[in-house]
């Protein structure tokens, strides 16, 4: 365990440190830059030898990690200034608060050990591709249909790095999500604390971390990407509203933003355009420093990942794929005024699942910010007016499916509102103890009355230890030429199987009979129509010889997986089959050998 | 647009749709039929040159399950579509 843990360091936090440790003396922003400046270090040290040395093994990461100190070696040179090292600052309550999340978050990763959701599959299958390969390229056959894809690149370049350290994707890509959600009170905290005071930071921080945790909600159901994203949007958000003359740190935490997903950007429009309303002078800082200078570096960053997928961006953009995610958004578009505000208002960004809470929170919000009009007059008209441009633009975004998550900044506003109603200290600990013990949602102390529980048809609300058995029994009891037929496959951009049986190969390396239709990755639209046919007649009829023997030949297709809530592939048929011989079974999942 | 499915078989393993997709403009688009189960994967994924009338026989397993179909149009940058849940 070590060497992973010595890797997600060098990765995640020591350059960063490098470069900020005598610098800066409060904790919150220490931590804060250090890791968003080593995000974007090691994106740029990662792709620029992947681009050169492009093989992935033990050398890579020896490299990476001497490439990324040496640069924030040079940068601390660059940027030395004080050199004397100072006390640091930091509030006791934020320490106990800090921990606290990172002893939640950590007790939730070790009782569920995965995150759920499509997408962690997903990913498992680019970063097991990507591995078996041994170097980084947009080609995934045969392992995958995808014969060129483009997605944000920390999702793609990170994971095959743990996987030679023996870290599964899935695992660590759980792992990152639960970091993250135990940091999402950072930057709350500090856009309180520069907005209003300490004390209100101090129960911003808590309110965000234990009630209101935007990233837990998202990431946890799978949209890991976007969800780290808006952590460093918070973040950019932040070091933007300290109008600091540091803009080394606005383009890290822009990269870092970027490195996950660009869409939490859409969400700067309303912020900016309060703040230049409250003071039309508020980015001169920007152009005083001379911010352009940067743009290059900031380019180069980038350069060798998008040198390696340029062919494939604007995959999005072709017609089928834009019809495709139009018409996966169809609920959203027609929805009535009413019903669109009470989405935006009070659901949650994944799954738009209504709670009693963000009524509270809303309502907090209004009367924080008419109490609170005089002795914070900047911050409550910042926060009012980003509040009202932000919902303008929510009704406009809630249309397309894949910006509707956007509606997470309502969970930010309200923690701050809340923040600045009950901000005595004691109340609070107690108001903690009741979140804990009423566990609502979207409390992350919720995610611990997950119970495995399921409903037909619908994809799983939790990893059973029985999958990790049956994941087991494939692992030392089947060849490593096997391919598995599982339940479902893509539809609407993405993809889901019933069975979680997409992680199948990057947990044990054996290829799935599986159709992805994501909207950005380039593929065989007829293969991938032709196994959806396959697919949709082997589920009328498990005993369709004609078939059988195409998944056979053609595929190699020889065993089949199928889990609690099979939704095509009905275990009984094929238990009755004299086709398939049942060689695995538990309470919950079947395997069956294709005879 | 407007989808419309009448079950004209069922049995033990399937049921058939017979289903209308009516557009507002009339001529022939590049058009997308997708039926998913469990909201997210597809179980039936053609794409079709559509007229302002066409017509399809669906073949879907007898699960006791909502099926969602969703139908789409692209007619240059214009797009129409619509869904309709269908019991199997």
């Amino acid at each position: 365990m070590i060497a992973p843990f010595l890797l997600f360091v060098s990765i995640f936090v020591l350059p960063g440190l490098i470069v900020y440790f005598n610098k800066e003396i409060d904790l919150a922003k220490l931590i804060a830059k250090a890791i968003t400046f080593s995000i974007s270090i090691n994106l740029f040290s990662l792709s620029f030898l992947l681009y050169f040395h492009n093989i992935i093994d033990l050398n890579l990461i020896f490299l990476n990690t001497f490439l990324s100190i040496t640069v924030s070696l040079l940068v601390r040179y660059l940027l030395r200034k004080e050199e004397k090292r100072r006390k640091m600052k930091f509030d006791k309550w934020f320490l106990f608060l800090f921990a606290l999340s990172f002893i939640v978050n950590f007790t939730l990763f070790l009782y569920h050990k995965s995150i759920i959701g499509a997408d962690v599959g997903r990913f498992g299958i680019i970063s097991h591709a990507i591995f078996l390969k041994g170097k980084f390229e947009t080609n995934l056959t045969p392992y995958d249909m995808a014969e060129k894809f483009f997605y944000f690149p920390s999702i793609i370049l990170f994971p095959p790095l743990f996987e030679v350290v023996g870290i599964d994707p899935i695992t660590f890509l759980s792992f990152l999500t639960f970091f993250f959600s135990s940091l999402y009170g950072l930057p709350v905290y500090l856009i309180a604390k520069k907005l209003f005071n300490e004390e209100i930071a101090i129960s911003s921080f808590l309110f965000s971390l234990f009630l209101f945790n935007p990233l837990l909600n998202i990431g946890f159901f799978g949209v890991f990407p976007y969800a780290i994203g808006l952590f460093f949007f918070l973040l950019l958000l932040y070091f933007l509203l300290e109008k600091k003359k540091d803009i080394l740190i606005l383009y890290a935490s822009l990269i870092s933003i970027i490195s996950f997903h660009a869409y939490p950007l859409v969400l700067l429009f309303p912020f900016l355009m309060s703040m230049f309303i409250l003071n039309p002078s508020t980015f001169s800082f920007l152009i005083e420093a001379k911010t352009w200078k940067l743009l290059p570096l900031f380019l180069l960053f980038f350069f060798p990942y998008f040198l390696k997928t340029n062919n494939a961006l604007f995959i999005p953009f072709q017609l089928e794929n834009k019809l495709d995610i139009f018409m996966f958004s169809t609920f959203n578009r027609n929805l009535s005024l009413e019903n669109l505000m009470k989405y935006i208002l009070f659901s949650s960004p994944i799954g738009f699942n209504f709670s009693a809470v963000l009524i509270v929170g809303l309502l907090f919000f209004i009367f924080s910010m008419i109490k609170y009009y005089k002795s914070f007059n900047f911050g409550v008209k910042l926060l009012s007016l980003s509040f009202l441009f932000s919902f303008v633009i929510l009704l406009i975004l809630f249309n397309d499916m894949n910006f509707a998550r956007s509606i997470w900044i309502n969970w930010f506003f309200y923690s701050i509102g809340i923040g600045l109603i009950l901000s005595d200290k004691k109340l609070n600990l107690l108001i903690l103890l009741l979140i804990i013990f009423t566990r609502l949602p979207p409390s992350p102390f919720s995610y611990f009355n997950l119970s495995p529980t399921y409903h037909q048809g619908q994809v799983p609300w939790i990893v059973w230890k029985s999958f990790y058995d049956a994941i087991n029994f494939i692992k030392y009891n089947t060849s490593l030429n096997s391919t598995f037929l599982i339940d479902g496959g893509g539809a609407g951009c993405t993809g889901a199987s019933a069975s979680y049986g997409e992680r199948i190969f990057p947990l044990t390396s054996r290829k799935i009979f599986y159709f992805s239709d994501y909207c950005w990755a380039e593929y065989d639209r007829e293969e991938y129509r032709k196994r959806v046919d396959l697919y949709r007649n082997i589920s009328i009829n498990p005993n369709n010889q004609e078939i059988i023997n195409i998944l056979k030949r053609e595929y190699g297709v020889t065993h089949v997986f199928i889990g609690p809530t099979d939704v095509g592939l009905n275990k009984n048929l094929f238990n009755n089959s004299t086709f398939y011989k049942l060689v695995y079974e538990n309470d919950d999942f079947r395997i069956f050998e294709i005879l | 647009m407007d989808v419309n499915c009448e079950k004209i078989l069922e049995n033990d393993f399937l049921c058939k749709f017979n289903c209308s997709i009516k557009t507002e403009k009339c001529g022939m688009f590049m058009g997308r039929v997708v039926v998913t189960h469990s909201g997210w994967a597809a179980i039936y994924d053609k794409t079709f040159n559509f007229t302002c009338s066409t017509y399809l026989i669906l073949d879907l397993p007898k699960r006791s399950y909502n099926y969602v179909i969703r139908v789409g149009i692209a007619e240059g940058k214009n797009f129409e579509s619509a869904e309709k849940i269908i019991f199997c």
